[in-house]
């Protein structure tokens, strides 16, 4: 499928890249031709169904998946060459709550994972797990998925990572949680300045925080930009058109949406407004609404969009 | 001050929080010289990304109504700016209005009517979804 | 901020102390059941001895032998099982994911749970040495009567290969269980063909995997049967196969299997370079 909407950013330095990263499980492709820009510092939010990549994309930046071609690689380090080096800049939130070794407390898992990190800072962990309300003597095999994931949203931030991979962060907590961590990631970005890469489907979530959003479907990266560009060049157009009204030929390329019902039409199209209300209005078209879209309905009209 | 924002405004977050420092000083719920929420702060309480909310403060310091005093933080500048603080805001009240007007096939004459029919009502204007538009 | 030399790196000094008293965490529960067992064991000893004591037989010493820890030796194929708890292949990740080379991580992990387990295996000889010395047996150590030096070093080098051919389970499969049975049950199968089907060169064959001069059996136990003369407890003289003890052909097993086990172990560790 075409992208309507950029696919490169013309940003730098960048954090994380890839360069035409493909996988293939069986029949399935999983990544196709991906070319992922982080820049560094940016909060940038990956959205895509499920089984869209996201998970394995990140894996991938790990080396815990190995692309079937393709580079990818973190702060210059390549991740298939420089694996140990890679990760040691890394904080990483697996989803799911399989992560550590169940049969330790909870305290000793935060020791235990304190070691491989030089700039953990104890005092910050012991905040965070105050803030998630952790206790340290449970095992974790023991935990609900909430307090698992907790306990690695932990693990994850407490070493300060110049780098963060976020996967469904708050999938499993409870709102006043999901809340919390919104709040706790907010404070860490604030300090550490670290970039973030979040995977998630819950787009309105993490809308306050993302200042980049990634939309992948069917393996393929289909829009990848600012999302003060997005803001910009993105608008959910009204309008009243007359009987017969044959539509606008030369916007046709850049609608993403459109609904209509009776002789009110609603789009939802990538481009300048001047352009666009001029051509709508020289196409005969009343324009009764110019409405900026919210990265939610961004997100959503571009992974619905049927080709 | 509380500030409050909401991510289904169709105002950018930083525009949002302008406005909210902006009515607080109009209203007079903040001085000259009391302070902001440092950036840390207030990006913690908001939720939001901490580039915005600086950009917030860089655009409010450009425009005079707060300045930044090294190593202390944003403080509230003096009230000289506050006459075009006030019209901004009641511009913004306008605009909106305006948008919304268009929205639904208001015009301006029928507009400024139905403003003047409502605020001589006895109960402040509400947004009750529950009343007819 | 973060060129590529300069990001703060963990040394393998800090991670060899966590991974060592990690995998004593992990086998703390095995540990307590080994001791609740040789308590429980003491126990059952001294209720035997007093009463065969007091039905009017002679005091009984017990002698030091190192083939009592043989059972010990066995658990070495499960060892590695509960080293590596809890991280079966398909859910190493978290392993995996340290900012270390994964390799050296593995066999490090390797190393430590053998360590853990030879300090079983020399804790169980002491246990057993003291019950020989609280019963007036003999130590077996010295002396032309003696057992000579290389016995005791025989279990040790056992249950060396034992952890090891199952660390090759550990890390290599994600049913290790299955592996276990699989090898067991298969070699009884084609014992079984090879008679029933009347397949000398097969019996020949699995006779030497086992008991031959290069045999399994040979490392772990250092005999090789021999055919000697045995009066049976019904006074019947019958020529049975009889494990010996022989230096020479136990050498020879002994080092092979210890090199084939380090080098699966090795081959193994080495895998998980690339996925």
């Amino acid at each position: 499928m075409s992208s309507i909407l950029p696919t490169r950013l013309g940003e730098d330095p960048l954090a994380i890249t890839t360069r035409s990263l493909n996988k293939r499980y069986g029949k399935i492709a999983a990544l196709i031709d991906v070319d992922l820009q982080v820049p560094e510092g940016a909060v940038y939010v990956l959205v895509g169904p499920n089984g869209a990549g996201k998970t394995t994309l990140l894996k991938i930046l790990l080396d815990l998946v190995r692309a079937d071609s393709g580079e990818a690689e973190v702060f210059g380090l390549s991740s298939r060459s420089d694996g140990p080096a890679v990760r040691a800049r890394i904080g990483y939130v697996p989803e799911g709550a399989g992560w550590g070794y169940g049969w330790m407390r909870v305290g000793r898992v935060l020791e235990h994972h304190s070691t491989y990190y030089p700039t953990w800072d104890t005092e910050y962990a012991e905040r965070l797990a105050n803030a998630f309300d952790l206790g340290m003597d449970q095992k974790v095999g023991k935990l609900s998925k909430g307090e698992a994931r907790r306990v690695h949203l932990v693990m994850a931030l407490a070493h300060r990572p110049p780098v963060l991979l976020l996967d469904e962060p708050t999938d499993g907590l409870d709102p006043v949680m999901r809340d919390e961590t919104l709040g706790l990631l907010a404070d860490h970005l604030a300090e550490t300045g670290a970039t973030m890469l979040i995977s998630t489907h819950l787009v309105h979530e993490t809308e306050r925080l993302a200042d980049h959003i990634g939309v992948i479907r069917g393996g393929e990266l289909q829009a990848q930009l600012n999302v003060d560009d997005l803001r910009r060049g993105l608008r959910r157009y009204r309008a009243e058109v007359p009987t017969g009204w044959t539509g606008s030929p030369t916007l046709n390329g850049s609608v993403l949406r459109r609904q209509n019902a009776s002789n009110e039409i609603q789009w939802t199209i990538w481009g300048d407004e001047g352009d666009v209300l001029a051509q709508l209005k020289g196409s005969g078209a009343t324009v009764r609404e110019a409405a900026a879209v919210s990265l939610e309905d961004a997100a959503l009209a571009m992974l619905s969009r049927k080709e | 001050m509380l500030i409050s924002i909401s991510a289904s405004d169709a105002r950018p977050i930083y525009v949002q929080i302008m406005d909210e420092v902006r009515r607080a000083r109009v209203l007079g719920t903040i001085e000259p010289d009391d302070p902001l929420p440092s950036v840390r702060q207030l990006a913690t309480e908001l939720r939001v990304n901490p580039n915005t909310v600086q950009q917030a403060y860089r655009e409010l310091e450009r425009e005079g109504i707060v300045f930044v005093r090294r190593g202390q933080g944003t403080f509230i500048a003096d009230s000289s700016v506050n006459g075009a603080q006030r019209r901004l805001l009641a511009r913004g009240v306008a605009e909106r209005a305006l948008v919304d007007a268009h929205r639904n096939g208001v015009g301006l004459d029928e507009l400024i009517a139905m403003l003047h029919e409502v605020a001589a009502g006895q109960s402040p204007p509400t947004t009750n979804p529950e009343k007819p538009i | 901020m973060t060129t590529e030399a300069s990001y703060p790196r963990v040394t393998w000094q800090t991670v060899a102390r966590e991974q060592a008293s990690a995998v004593g965490v992990s086998l703390r529960r095995e540990g307590a059941l080994m001791l609740g067992a040789l308590v429980l064991l003491t126990v059952l000893f001294t209720v035997a001895l007093v009463r065969h004591q007091s039905d009017g037989n002679g005091p009984v010493s017990l002698n030091l032998d190192p083939s009592i820890l043989f059972p010990v030796v066995i658990l070495g194929f499960l060892v590695p099982l509960s080293v590596w708890k809890g991280e079966d292949p398909s859910r190493r990740e978290y392993h995996w994911a340290m900012p270390i080379p994964r390799s050296s991580h593995a066999i490090l992990k390797v190393i430590f749970g053998w360590s853990w387990y030879m300090a079983a295996v020399a804790g169980v000889l002491i246990w057993a040495g003291l019950i020989a010395i609280a019963t007036g047996g003999d130590l077996g150590i010295g002396g032309t009567d003696g057992v000579p030096l290389w016995r005791w070093i025989v279990p040790f080098a056992a249950a060396t290969i034992a952890y090891l051919l199952g660390s090759m389970v550990a890390l290599g499969s994600e049913h290790p269980w299955a592996w276990y049975a699989g090898v067991v049950i298969g070699f009884f199968l084609l014992a079984g063909t090879a008679a029933a089907a009347n397949l000398p060169w097969l019996l020949d064959i699995l006779g030497a995997i086992r008991n031959g001069p290069f045999g399994l059996e040979t490392a772990i136990t250092g005999e090789i049967p021999i055919p000697r003369e045995v009066t049976t407890s019904w006074g019947e003289v019958r020529t049975m196969l009889v494990g010996v003890p022989a230096l020479t052909p136990w050498i020879g097993a002994a080092l092979l299997w210890l090199g084939l086990a380090v080098s699966g172990v090795l081959a193994i560790a080495f895998r998980h370079r690339e996925r």
